[in-house]
């Protein structure tokens, strides 16, 4: 993970710091919880500015804010190697932040411009940096689930040292894509991450309403998967749970289930208008924000001082200004590169003809 | 800074929206993020929220007003800052809160209809056909399109030749299913010189037209009609074969010559159709074989030699008959032949005067048709088809020396006579044009 | 040259390019024990071991989505789908990952992938009896080949493990069994995208692809014989991206054109390559374009029923009788 230049600032309490350091839990270190903080806190901005530019018209088609559940992209992939790879369901904006994939390329995707994260092609539910081993949002409810698990073969098959992380919701575990997927990676004992994120509902449907268990990870257990659940709101227990998880995949034990509880505090997309959930429920959940909640940890444990967590708040809302500048000022994409890429090989016979026509002919002298 | 709060999208597919009620009241505080106002939109009643912190300085759209996304609702400014209330106006740097419609993807957005078109004013441009058979409240058109009549039933590749051709449709005989004009067909058309040779179209028969078809609409006369009608019959019916041959006519050429530089005021100006038409005369006679048709019943021989002459006019194609021509002298005939024509181009014909032939002659010579094949008119049992006079080197008494030859085809009913006794008409009529003396006495 | 059924083609092609390049793997149901269902991966598992010739439970979408995801980490998956109707099962997996990865998240990976599946049919009833190329063909992302020779099975197969795009291979279960000369060079490949004009003739062409070249060829000796009618007919091969040029050049010559396909009538293949070649050779057509293909029903298990109603030479001659 990139170094925040910050964190090597502080020259006044190394010592005290480094003590309580070897006090935090899973073997963080202050740097690990200060970068996990300032992630779920850029996360939390990009989201804000996102549906803001949404509102505006600005950004089209659907938004699925993850504001809410931060902890658990940022514990999990915080938890992984910085090269292990990476799969997510639509509401992906966290993942790619979370990866460190570059801000402004990721809002101007939203944007649809040239300079998006895939040029404008797929848009907020398609963020993916291949260069950093994240492969994508993926939009089909539960159809990353066995590309993780071929992705997690191929590195056992390559012998590479690295695990799958494959991140997807409650609601797909009603998806047949689902159990094909579990049962291949157990079948086959792949180094995959299965990290269910619970946020209770299924778009609209109740946790009641699409599942007979309310425990994802009982779902696991007919694959013989070892599964555990954690607190999805608190970044720590995900980082734990994810930490755990990826060594035993990575020790070649086969796959792992991680059941993140978790909540979305906004609609499943913008023009969610909530019929299916109290306001009540939510503010009870907005109480167990991991945001505030973490923040309050580091500043009990003296990793951070409340002026420095205002400062990542205020670095982050200007952060995320100076993306919206940047989409809003960044070119569309040009119409004429619009069949651009449909093909890694494109392969025209029109053109195809035409070379055969030269090559018919006799060559020119060269001159 | 002041903040201009705009009818937010809460959806892809969301246009506009209804305010249904503020929440906070004009001089409240609000901290982004906070809920501002219920909206709703065609799905569903949204909550939304601000997107700025300050005071609610005002609020440009009431409970009840329904605005597109990006219009102005709200005003949100530090409690002592300068707004222009009444339009929500903002300063500069505000300005990239755009409404959508300033956003520009034009090549993305389907096109819409300018409003005065939706509110029913009448529109600046005539509707297109389509319109008709859009929305109740535009007339109908008082008669259903006519299906123009004529149209050709023809392939592509036909179309495409015919165009290179210069060869209407109208005048080729098709040959493929239902009568489809093919590119053969168009081509026999080309190489027998275009004319006399009738289309099949079942006229007026209101073949489906394809509107985008971008040939010329065919408007046929009565007579277009009536002569894709005959052809077509005598094409499909009439088993014809082909005789040709090639005529030395310098001597005729000479006599013409001759005569003509009289400029006898009794003596019309002899064309080389005339001479034809004499020897043609005088080859019915000779060879009563040729004069002869078939009908329901059988063969008829006839006595008289009657002619008729293919006359080129504006609409197509008459052919007149000269009748008894062996009666008359060289002189006669050609008068007649000349009041005939004169009269067929200027639409003058007696009806009497369009029957009774049983034989025929086209000559396209003055076209610069060297060689064509003409069909026979049903009651006819021949037909002459006669191409230009053209100077060519010709072998005489062992020398090479100028001569002017003329090539003629004759086509002959096969059920009226054979080859070898149409042959030998047909030697007979090129003997009479390469003796053209015999042909004036 | 060596002498091959279609199916020791295909396996050829498969053994070969194992041998050449180690990230090649096979995955599918019964392609181990069994040999395939249509014992195409005979002797594979022996030779490569079960790591590489893979047994898979039968979930058809979780083994295309699999073996993108193999693909994508690396390796040169070819994934068996035991017939075309349960790649419908897997269309999600075909159409909305392996199809779409490289151009949604803007070219930052490709998919290598080749899904081998198999059309045909033999009384085996509505929902065995289907063809599915026109829908595979439609969408971009994908390439799709149809072989119908052995050759062009092997030289296709190994260009299609070797593309960096997804490619769906469709064999044919009649054509299993035929035999026809294949190079002995190993490795030669028959390029994808390019048609091929298997006989020549000058009054009419027959495009068509695997079983119905056959079936083609066979029309176009009828229609010598007894009309004097020369057809030229072009083996389409690959069916996306499909080689107009190679149709359009044809029917400049020819003026007259019939599609031959067995798949139904309405939406099939067939139909788009009707579309696009009425515009591109409008001018050059002497009469419309006629089509042979399954007509609109679902292919029923009785023999009786099925020989009327799959698509034969003789329906291709009629074709053409109806159109001179």
């Amino acid at each position: 993970m990139p170094t925040n230049p910050k964190t090597n600032r502080t020259g006044s309490r190394p010592t005290s710091r480094r003590a309580v350091a070897r006090q935090l839990p899973h073997g963080l270190t202050a740097q690990q919880c200060r970068e996990m903080y300032h992630k779920m806190v850029q996360i939390r901005h990009f989201e804000d500015h996102a549906a803001e530019a949404y509102a505006q018209a600005k950004v089209g088609g659907f938004l699925h804010l993850y504001i809410g559940e931060e902890a658990v992209a940022v514990g999990a992939i915080a938890a992984a190697r910085e090269d292990d790879h990476i799969l997510g369901h639509y509401r992906d904006h966290g993942y790619a932040l979370a990866r460190g994939c570059d801000v402004q390329a990721c809002m101007a995707e939203l944007f649809g411009r040239e300079t998006g994260i895939c040029h404008g092609r797929g848009g907020s539910m398609h963020l993916a940096d291949a260069k950093r081993h994240f492969w994508g949002g993926h939009a089909i409810v539960g159809s990353h689930i066995p590309i993780g698990a071929g992705m997690a073969y191929a590195m056992q098959y390559l012998e590479e040292p690295l695990v799958v992380l494959d991140f997807f919701g409650d609601g797909a575990t009603g998806n047949g894509i689902f159990h094909e997927g579990l049962n291949m990676a157990a079948l086959w004992n792949l180094p995959v991450v299965f990290i269910c994120e619970n946020n209770l509902y299924g778009m609209g449907a109740t946790l009641a309403e699409e599942s007979p268990v309310s425990d994802m990870m009982i779902k696991a257990e007919g694959y013989t998967m070892p599964a555990v659940q954690c607190d999805g709101m608190d970044v720590l227990s995900v980082y734990g749970a994810v930490q755990q998880a990826a060594e035993h995949c990575r020790s070649g034990k086969g796959p792992f289930f991680v059941e993140a509880l978790t909540y979305r505090f906004r609609g499943h997309s913008m023009a969610d208008p909530e019929l299916y959930r109290d306001k009540e429920e939510v503010r009870r959940w907005r109480e167990l924000d991991p945001i505030p909640r973490f923040g309050d940890f580091l500043v009990q444990h003296r990793i951070s001082s409340q002026q420095e967590l205002a400062q990542v708040n205020e670095e982050a809302e200007a952060e995320m200004l100076e993306a919206v500048r940047f989409a809003d000022a960044s070119p569309w994409p040009d119409p004429s590169t619009a069949a651009r890429g449909v093909y890694a090989n494109p392969i025209d016979p029109e053109a195809a003809q035409e070379a055969l026509t030269l090559a018919a002919d006799p060559a020119p002298a060269a001159s | 800074m002041a903040y201009q709060v705009t009818m937010p999208q809460m959806g892809y597919d969301m246009t506009e929206g209804t305010i249904n009620r503020w929440l906070v009241e004009e001089g409240t505080r609000v901290e982004r993020g906070d809920t501002i106002a219920s909206i709703a939109t065609d799905k569903a009643d949204i909550d939304i929220e601000a997107y700025a912190s300050g005071v609610l300085r005002k609020i440009l759209v009431g409970p009840g007003g329904r605005v597109p996304v990006g219009a102005p609702i709200a005003v949100i400014a530090e409690e002592d800052e300068e707004i222009d209330e009444a339009a929500g106006a903002l300063p500069p740097e505000s300005v990239s809160a755009q409404p959508p419609s300033a956003v520009p993807v034009e090549q993305l957005e389907a096109p819409t209809l300018p409003a005065p078109e939706l509110a029913g004013a009448p529109p600046a441009t005539p509707l297109p056909d389509w319109a008709h058979r859009l929305g109740k409240d535009v007339e109908a058109p008082e008669e259903p399109r006519p299906i123009p009549a004529g149209r050709v039933k023809a392939s592509p590749l036909a179309r495409r030749r015919a165009r290179e051709l210069g060869i209407e449709l109208v005048q080729v005989r098709g040959t493929g299913p239902e009568g489809r004009v093919t590119a053969d067909d168009v081509e026999a058309v080309a190489r027998s010189g275009g004319l006399a040779v009738a289309a099949t179209a079942p006229p007026g028969a209101g073949a489906p037209v394809d509107p985008t078809d971008p040939s010329e609409p065919v408007r046929p006369s009565r007579m277009r009609e009536a002569i894709a009608r005959r052809m077509s019959e005598a094409n499909s019916s009439i088993p014809h074969f082909y005789l040709s041959t090639k005529v030395d006519v310098a001597a005729l050429v000479q006599l013409r010559a001759e005569l003509n530089a009289l400029q006898d005021p009794g003596l019309p100006r002899f064309s080389v159709t005339d001479f034809i038409v004499r020897a043609m005369a005088m080859t019915l006679q000779r060879h009563p074989q040729l004069n002869a048709a078939h009908f329901a019943g059988g063969v008829r021989q006839f006595f008289s030699s009657n002619i008729a002459l293919a006359v080129a006019v504006p609409d197509g194609l008459v052919a007149p008959t000269l009748r008894s021509c062996e009666s008359l002298s060289f002189a006669e005939l050609t008068r007649r032949a000349h009041d005939l024509a004169s009269r067929a181009k200027s639409n003058r014909l007696r009806p009497e005067e369009m029957a009774g032939a049983h034989t025929a002659i086209s000559n396209l010579g003055m076209f610069g048709i060297n060689q064509f094949a003409a069909i026979i008119t049903p009651g006819q049992g021949s037909v002459l088809a006669v191409g230009e006079v053209s100077s060519v080197p010709v072998v005489r008494d062992g020398q090479v020396v100028p001569g002017q030859v003329m090539e003629m085809t004759l086509a002959i009913d096969h059920r009226v006579t054979d080859g070898a006794q149409g042959a030998e008409a047909l030697g007979y009529l090129r003997w009479c044009l390469e003796h053209p003396a015999a042909l004036i006495i | 040259m060596a002498e091959l059924t279609y199916r020791e083609a295909v396996r050829g092609a498969l053994r070969e390019e194992m041998l050449r390049d180690q990230r090649v793997i096979l995955m599918g149901e019964s392609i181990t024990g069994y040999g395939g269902s249509y014992a195409v991966t005979k002797g594979l598992v022996e030779e490569f071991g079960p790591k590489r010739v893979m047994e898979t439970p039968i979930a058809e979408a979780g083994i295309v989505g699999f073996a993108v995801g193999a693909a994508m980490g690396g390796l040169r998956p070819v994934a068996e789908l035991m017939t075309v109707n349960f790649a419908l099962l897997a269309l999600d997996q075909i159409v909305n990952s392996a199809a779409k990865f490289h151009y949604m998240f803007g070219g930052q990976w490709s998919v290598p992938l080749v899904v081998r599946t198999v059309s045909g049919f033999g009384q085996l009833g509505p929902t065995h009896s289907q063809t599915f190329e026109g829908w595979f063909a439609s969408v971009p992302g994908l390439k799709v080949v149809m072989p119908a020779t052995p050759a062009d099975a092997k030289g296709l197969l190994l260009a299609a493990i070797r593309d960096p795009d997804p490619v769906i291979f469709i064999e044919h279960s009649l054509l299993y069994s035929t035999k026809g000369q294949v190079p002995d060079d190993d490795g030669l490949e028959v390029p994808i995208g390019r048609a091929a004009v298997v006989r020549e003739g000058d009054d009419i062409t027959l495009v068509s692809y695997s079983r119905m070249l056959l079936q083609a060829l066979h029309a176009a000796e009828v229609l010598e014989r007894e009309d004097g009618v020369s057809c030229e007919v072009i083996d389409l091969r690959t069916l996306r991206p499909l080689d107009y040029p190679t149709m359009v050049r044809s029917v400049g010559r020819t003026h007259r054109l019939v599609v031959c396909g067995e798949d139904w009538r309405t939406g099939g293949f067939g139909a788009s390559l009707l579309s696009e070649l009425q515009d591109r050779s409008f001018d050059d057509l002497d009469a419309p374009i006629a089509r042979v293909a399954m007509r609109d029903i679902p292919l029923p298990y009785s023999r009786r029923l099925e020989q009327v109603l799959i698509p034969g030479s003789q329906q291709i001659v009629d074709a053409v009788r109806r159109m001179s």
